[in-house]
């Protein structure tokens, strides 16, 4: 991504969506240098396990 | 019973091992990208030439596929589903593949494989939907979860804009 297209990119999600741009500014900058750090395969597995958790949170709550 | 977590990678390292053409989209691509988000499934967008569709055919009956019927059905891929241009939505024993003939606004395999970016995973080429195509195509869907998404997609954008500057 060039600057330029992250201009273009951000003008437009600015026109169609601002609230996703504030947003944008105020996410955690460690936890994503943490998650750019790891090997691919780690990112997809831990995005995995992250999915089955909350899976997991869902059926204890249906179920109780 | 624990929820056992999708082996993704696993998935995806054996599509790209059987010469399975596609371009990794969704959830997935977001996260190869860098999004630390959750993802449960591999969304791909995949070449529909016969020769393609008959590889990704016998991974599919290798992975004992079936298709998600909402009436519990015990249904397997069918040829002529992958060869069009609609979704085909699957269980595999090691977890969902969602196997796309064409997004939402009609982009193929050859659209977005032209300006997809390859990456080494594992030792393999992975083509992935570029960024900047991710973020309009979550822009267009209008839906909550890839709403969600888009505020670390484009902070990931600003971040590589910053890099190249």
């Amino acid at each position: 991504v060039t600057p330029n297209q992250y201009n273009a990119i951000r003008e437009r999600l600015s026109q169609v969506d601002p609230d996703v741009v504030l947003a944008a500014e105020e996410t955690d900058g460690d936890l994503l240098d943490w998650f750019a750090a790891l090997p691919l395969r780690q990112r997809l597995e831990r995005a995995a396990r992250m999915a089955a958790s909350l899976a997991q949170l869902r059926d204890a709550r249906t179920t109780r | 019973m624990p929820v056992q977590p999708a082996e993704l990678a696993e998935l995806l390292a054996l599509l790209l091992d059987s010469s399975v053409e596609f371009v990794l989209v969704g959830g997935g691509a977001a996260v190869i990208h860098g999004a630390p988000i959750t993802t449960q499934d591999i969304d791909i967008v995949h070449n529909r030439e016969s020769a393609n569709v008959d590889r990704l055919l016998q991974v599919l009956a290798a992975l004992d596929a079936r298709v998600v019927d909402p009436a519990g059905r015990s249904l397997k891929p069918e040829r002529v589903a992958l060869s069009g241009s609609g979704q085909s939505l699957l269980r595999t024993r090691l977890g969902r593949v969602d196997a796309l003939g064409a997004l939402h606004d009609g982009r193929g395999y050859e659209e977005l494989v032209a300006t997809a970016e390859t990456v080494d995973f594992d030792g393999r080429p992975l083509r992935v939907i570029d960024l900047q195509t991710l973020i309009a195509i979550k822009t267009g869907t209008g839906r909550a979860k890839d709403r969600l998404v888009l505020p670390v997609l484009l902070e990931l954008a600003r971040r590589r804009a910053k890099d190249t500057d």
